[in-house]
């Protein structure tokens, strides 16, 4: 695949889930086109890998979980601000407030869930793009779940089945 | 204390605003912006649903219909007045059984019937546990969502599928959850076709396709090959494996959503 035609396909999906992690739309499109500037210094090595997307995304982990330098001298310009709803919209208001939970996370930690519930990946997985062991994860999860009330045994759908 | 609902209801927030940064100038008509939302809900709903229906208890009364071999005595043989949504189960797996054809066999051990969009999916104050329905649209009827074990050239595994309303304005295509190579294309007919592979853990395979249709019309499915259709961690609920690959691949579930026999 040709460089071009991987940043036409996966740019917005990179975008979403640089946004997802960083919680700043304006902080993921640095980390993406950092991310994109060296992939493109790169590509014909990731373009023969199995799974290039799967390689680009941990470039922007590792990215992202080297930022601190880069955070000191960059002036936020227009963080995600959790809209506040005043028409008593209680599904927006919680999902603004987990927003603003995720946001407050420590770094690894809101990485670690990302990688967990938005990406999906196994804890072994997380352990090797996070570059630390599974039981380290698994503390993080468990830890970063607790800063975000999160209940994985609320919240049953509404739903009715037939017989 | 929150559910992963409202957490993938967070993550769809963010996607959507990554989307609108990465197409900065266009101004959303105010409908839309409202309604994308409700959009998300539903979509979440469903996915939490089709993510959930394994872990309902099997139960004999939803064993009635869906033990399928090419032929359905389930399928009603003619529909002479069509709904762009199959509003039962029933429904749902008789289409389904047209589109297959000869492709594969399938058993639907969950039937769920979907109650209609609301304004809201949030639990309602004070309902506690809620279990109180969220107020529904009237004009909607209730969609619905199948899932069991499919087999097609030998190879056994899981599916979920489900049709349900969307809006047409809100110009969003399906989250597909835990999936790296999500694709999305626009057919020629309008429809967005979004679809990706998860790989919860090694050897654990979950094909998935979504097609929004221009009436927001949305046709989910996933096919896996463990026990959950979405795909799960190998020693979690729902990651027992079934078979080495899905019995359909993904090339196989895009002519299935886009078919025209729904």
């Amino acid at each position: 695949m040709e460089f071009t035609e991987y940043v036409a396909r996966q740019r917005p999906a990179l975008m979403r889930f640089a946004t997802v992690l960083t919680c700043r739309t304006w902080l993921a499109e640095d980390l993406v086109s950092d991310v994109l500037g060296r992939a493109f210094e790169r590509w014909d090595r990731i373009s023969v890998m199995a799974e290039p997307h799967a390689y680009v995304r941990r470039m922007v982990v590792n990215e992202y979980l080297s930022w601190r330098r880069r955070l000191t001298r960059t002036s936020p310009r227009a963080e995600v601000e959790p809209r506040v709803i005043s028409d008593g919209a209680d599904e927006r208001a919680e999902r603004d407030a987990m927003i603003r939970r995720l946001a407050a996370l420590p770094r690894k930690q809101r990485a670690a869930v990302v990688l967990r519930y938005y990406a999906g990946l196994s804890d072994r997985e997380i352990a090797t793009q996070l570059g630390c062991r599974e039981p380290t994860v698994r503390s993080q999860i468990h830890r970063a779940l607790t800063v975000l009330r999160l209940d994985l045994t609320a919240g049953a759908p509404d739903f009715q089945e037939t017989s | 204390m929150s559910d992963l609902r409202t957490l993938h209801d967070a993550f769809a927030e963010l996607e959507r605003r990554a989307d609108a940064a990465g197409t900065a100038p266009a101004v959303r008509p105010r409908r839309a912006a409202r309604l994308v939302p409700i959009a998300a809900t539903v979509v979440a709903v469903a996915g939490l649903v089709a993510g959930a229906v394994w872990l309902v208890p099997v139960d004999s009364g939803t064993h009635t219909a869906g033990s399928l071999t090419g032929s359905s005595s389930t399928a009603p043989s003619t529909t002479p007045t069509r709904s762009p949504l199959p509003t039962s189960p029933d429904e749902l797996i008789a289409r389904f059984t047209v589109v297959l054809g000869d492709t594969a066999t399938f058993e639907a051990t969950q039937r769920i019937t979907l109650p209609p969009p609301s304004s809201t999916n949030a639990p309602q104050p004070g309902a506690g546990s809620g279990v109180t329905p969220p107020p529904a649209d009237t004009n909607a009827s209730t969609s619905a969502l199948v899932a069991g074990t499919l087999t097609s050239a030998g190879v056994t595994g899981s599916f979920s599928l489900t049709i349900y309303p969307g809006d047409p304005d809100a110009g969003e295509s399906c989250a597909l959850l835990r999936t790296e190579d999500r694709d999305v294309t626009t057919l020629p007919d309008g429809s967005r076709l979004a679809t990706g592979t998860a790989r919860p853990d090694p050897g654990a395979v979950s094909h998935q396709a979504c097609l929004t249709r221009p009436d927001g019309t949305t046709i989910l499915m996933h096919v896996g090959n463990q026990e959950d259709p979405q795909g799960a961690a190998i020693n979690s609920p729902g990651g027992a494996i079934y078979a080495p690959q899905p019995p359909l691949a993904l090339d196989q579930l895009k002519v299935i959503v886009t078919s025209d026999k729904w």
